[in-house]
C-alpha cells in the first residue's frame, strides 16, 4: 500500500540571483493517512519549503512527489490548484484571510472555487465557523477579529470542502501561548476526526503534542521519531 | 467560480478605489462619448443636407455658367434668352427657369445692409413646394422691366420687423447705380434648398437685373427634367445642346459634367484656372448628394479616428490602473491560489475587472455622446437621428478595449507563484 504522501529524493532549488540555492536536498519521507506529523527545524533548515511541496504549491526540481500516488511534478498549474482546493487546507502564521470579505465569505470561497451552489456554500460555511466556535461572527470583518478569532476563521476555511489532509505553517506563530493552545487543541480534535494533520513549526509544544516528529536539518531529513501520545 | 461570482467581486474591488476606477471610467468615457456623438451629429446634418438637396426635387438640374470662362463676347451673347427656350427643346426637359444671381447694398432709413438679389421669371415659385407670396403677390410676366421687389421671409424679419412692408419703397444700390424698388410681396418661409437659402434674397424681375447689372448673360439655369427616370438622360441633353452653343468659340473645353467637381474647386481657389475649364456645370441633384456624401465620409473619417485615437488612450489607462491593481494584490492573489484559486480563475477575475471599467465607460460614453449630439441638433437644426449602430459599436469597442488591455496584467496575474504572492509585502 502507497502512503498518502510519498517523498521520495525530492530537491528544491531556488535561484538567488546568481547562484542557486539548494533548500532541499535529497528527501525521502512518507506519511500515511490519519497521521498526525510536526515536521521542526531551525529556520532555513528547509521546514517550509517542504511543506510547499507537500502542499502542491512547489513542484520539486528533481525526485518524486506524490499525493494519493498521484506525481505532482507531472501535474499543470491548473490540476496543481485543483488538488489545493479538494484535498488540502492550509493554514498560515499570517492568517491570510480577504481583508474586504466577511469571515461568512472568506470560509465560503474555496467553495466557490470548487464550483458549489450559493445556498449550499452559505450553510455549510456556517457550519463549519459553528465548528470553530465562531458561529456567531459570519459578518465580522477580518479587521474586527482578534488573532485567535482570525485563526479560527482560517481554520474554518481549511475545513470548507472537508479536505483530507491539513497542512499548518506555524499557525500559532503569531499567538499567545493562551491562545495557541486553543488552536493546537482544535488541529487535535481535527485529526480525531480523522484527518491527516501536518503541522510545521519550531514550538516544542507542538511536536510534543504529535505522534510523530520529522526534524529537518540542512535540507535533510534529520530524524524521524515517532512518539507516544 | 461562476462569472456572477466574478462579476460580485469585481466590483467590491472597483469600489474600494472609487477614484481611481472613476478616472479609468472617464478615459473611456470621453473616447466613445467622441465616436458617438460624431457619428450621431455627421448622420443628423447628413439627413438635413439631404433633405434640403431633395427639397429642390429630384427632377431638377442646376446648370451654372462661367461667363468669365467663356473667352470671346460671341459666346457671351450665346448664353442669351434663347438657350433657355433651345433647352427647354431638348425630349427630356421639362422645363427652364433662368436666374441670375448678384448682390446689392439696400439703404433704408439711411442704414444700408447688403443683399443678395435673384433675378427670376415668374416661373421660379413652381420650382419648390410651399414657397409662395405669403403677402402681397410674387413677380407676374407684366413685371418685366419694372422696379419691383419681393422679399425672401428672412429679409422681411430682419428689415422689416415693424409691419408689412408690402407697398414701401427699398432703394438697392446695384453696380454702383442707385434704384428705388417698389415691395410688392413678401414670401413664406421656405429655408435652405440646395446650396441657397431662399429666405435670404430679394428676387426681382431677371429683366430687371440684366438692365441694372448691364449683361444679358444669366448666371444659372434651372431645369426639369420630364420626369426622375429621365433626369441623367435630360443632363446629357442639356450638355450636348451646351456644348454646340459654346465650344465653337471656346478651344479648350473640357466635356460635360465630369469636370463639375473640379470646376467647383477651382472657382472657389480664385479662378486662377478657369482658363482651362468647362464654361458651365450640369449639376443633378443625385450627383449634389452623392458630392455631399464623400465631403461627410471623409469628415467622419478624420473625426472618428480622433475618437478612435481617445479610445486607445483611454485602453492604456485600464492597462495602466490593472497592472497597479494586480501588484497591489500581489498577496490577495496568493491566498487566492493556495486555498485553490486556479491560474484561470485568477486570469478570469481580472479580466471582468478591466471589462467592467471599460463597459461602464462605454454606457456613460454613449449617454454623453447622445446628450452632445442632441445638444449639437438644437443648435445646428437638423434632426437628433438616434440609431442602434453607434450604440452596438460603443458596446463592442469598449468591450474589445477590456478585453485588448486587460489581458496583459490578467495574465501577470495568473502567471504569479503563489508561495511568491503570500510572501510580497
Amino acid at each position: 500500500m502507497i502512503g498518502m504522501i510519498e517523498l521520495q529524493r525530492v530537491t528544491k532549488d531556488y535561484p538567488m540571483g546568481e547562484v542557486v540555492y539548494r533548500a532541499l536536498r535529497g528527501v525521502d519521507l512518507r506519511i500515511d493517512e490519519h497521521e498526525l506529523v510536526a515536521i521542526t527545524g531551525a529556520s532555513g533548515s528547509g521546514k517550509s519549503t517542504l511543506m510547499h511541496v507537500i502542499g502542491a504549491l512547489h513542484r520539486p526540481t528533481s525526485g518524486r512527489a506524490l499525493f494519493d500516488g498521484e506525481d505532482l511534478g507531472r501535474l499543470s498549474r491548473e490540476e496543481l490548484a485543483e488538488i489545493r482546493n479538494k484535498k488540502i487546507g492550509f493554514i498560515f502564521q499570517q492568517f491570510f484571510l480577504l481583508p474586504r470579505a466577511t469571515a461568512l465569505q472568506n470560509v465560503e470561497l474555496p467553495m466557490a472555487y470548487a464550483g458549489i451552489r450559493p445556498q449550499e456554500r452559505r450553510e455549510r460555511a456556517q457550519t463549519c465557523l459553528e465548528r470553530v466556535g465562531l458561529g456567531e461572527f459570519g459578518h465580522h470583518c477580518p479587521t474586527q477579529l482578534s488573532g485567535g478569532q482570525s485563526q479560527r476563521v482560517a481554520i474554518a476555511r481549511a475545513l470548507a470542502n472537508s479536505p483530507r489532509l491539513i497542512l499548518g505553517d506555524e499557525p500559532t506563530g503569531n499567538l499567545d501561548s493562551h491562545t495557541s493552545e486553543e488552536i493546537v487543541d482544535l488541529f487535535t480534535s481535527l485529526h480525531r476526526e480523522g484527518r491527516t494533520v501536518i503541522i510545521v513549526s519550531h514550538e516544542p509544544e507542538i511536536a510534543r503534542r504529535a505522534e510523530r516528529e520529522i526534524v529537518l536539518r540542512d535540507g535533510w531529513v534529520e530524524e524521524d521519531r515517532r512518539g507516544t501520545s | 467560480m461562476g462569472l456572477l461570482e466574478m462579476l460580485r467581486t469585481s466590483l467590491s474591488a472597483l469600489r474600494a478605489h472609487k477614484l481611481r476606477t472613476s478616472l479609468s471610467v472617464l478615459g473611456i468615457v470621453i473616447g466613445v462619448a467622441a465616436v458617438v456623438a460624431i457619428i450621431a451629429i455627421v448622420n443628423g446634418a447628413t439627413a438635413n443636407m439631404k433633405e434640403q438637396i431633395a427639397g429642390l426635387g429630384m427632377r431638377t438640374i442646376t446648370i451654372n455658367t462661367f461667363p468669365q470662362a467663356l473667352q470671346s463676347a460671341a459666346s457671351i451673347q450665346a448664353l442669351t434668352e434663347e438657350l433657355t427656350s433651345d433647352l427647354e427643346a431638348a425630349p427630356s426637359v421639362a422645363q427652364v427657369v433662368p436666374t441670375a444671381s448678384g448682390r446689392g447694398t439696400a439703404i433704408l432709413d439711411g442704414e444700408t445692409w447688403n443683399v443678395s438679389l435673384m433675378g427670376v421669371t415668374p416661373d421660379y415659385t413652381a420650382l419648390f413646394d410651399g414657397f409662395y407670396a405669403e403677402s402681397g403677390r410674387f413677380l407676374h410676366a407684366l413685371d418685366e422691366d419694372r422696379k419691383v421687389a419681393v422679399l425672401g421671409a428672412g429679409v422681411a424679419e430682419d428689415y422689416f420687423s415693424n409691419g408689412d412692408p408690402v407697398g414701401e419703397k427699398l432703394t438697392m444700390e446695384i453696380s454702383g447705380q442707385k434704384t428705388a424698388f417698389r415691395i410688392i410681396g413678401v414670401m413664406s418661409e421656405r429655408g435652405r434648398v440646395g446650396y441657397q437659402n431662399l429666405d435670404d434674397s430679394v428676387y426681382i424681375p431677371l429683366t430687371t437685373m440684366q438692365i441694372l447689372s448691364g449683361s444679358r448673360q444669366f448666371s444659372s439655369y434651372i431645369a426639369q427634367a420630364a420626369n426622375e427616370e429621365v433626369v441623367e438622360q435630360a443632363a446629357a441633353e442639356i450638355e450636348t445642346i451646351l456644348d454646340q452653343k459654346l465650344t465653337s468659340t471656346t478651344p479648350t473645353i473640357s466635356s460635360g459634367r465630369g469636370s463639375a467637381a473640379s470646376l467647383v474647386v477651382a472657382t472657389s481657389a480664385g479662378g486662377t484656372f478657369i482658363g482651362r475649364m468647362s464654361p458651365y456645370s450640369v449639376t443633378i441633384q443625385k450627383e449634389a448628394i452623392e458630392t455631399y456624401e464623400e465631403s461627410v465620409n471623409t469628415m467622419t473619417l478624420i473625426l472618428g479616428g480622433v475618437g478612435a485615437i481617445s479610445l486607445l488612450v483611454g485602453g492604456i489607462g485600464i492597462m495602466n490602473i490593472m497592472l497597479v491593481s494586480v501588484t497591489e494584490r500581489t498577496r490577495e492573489i496568493g491566498i487566492r491560489m493556495a486555498i485553490g484559486g486556479r491560474p484561470r480563475d485568477i486570469r478570469t477575475q481580472f479580466l471582468v475587472e478591466a471589462v467592467l471599467i471599460s463597459l461602464l465607460g462605454g454606457f456613460l460614453g454613449l449617454g454623453i455622446g447622445w446628450l452632445c449630439a442632441w445638444l449639437g441638433s438644437l443648435f445646428g437644426g437638423w434632426p437628433f437621428v438616434i440609431s442602434i449602430y453607434p450604440a452596438l459599436l460603443a458596446c463592442g469597442f469598449s468591450l474589445l478595449i477590456g478585453v485588448t488591455f486587460g489581458l496583459y496584467p490578467a495574465l501577470r496575474a495568473a502567471r504569479l507563484d503563489p508561495v511568491e504572492a503570500l510572501r510580497y509585502e
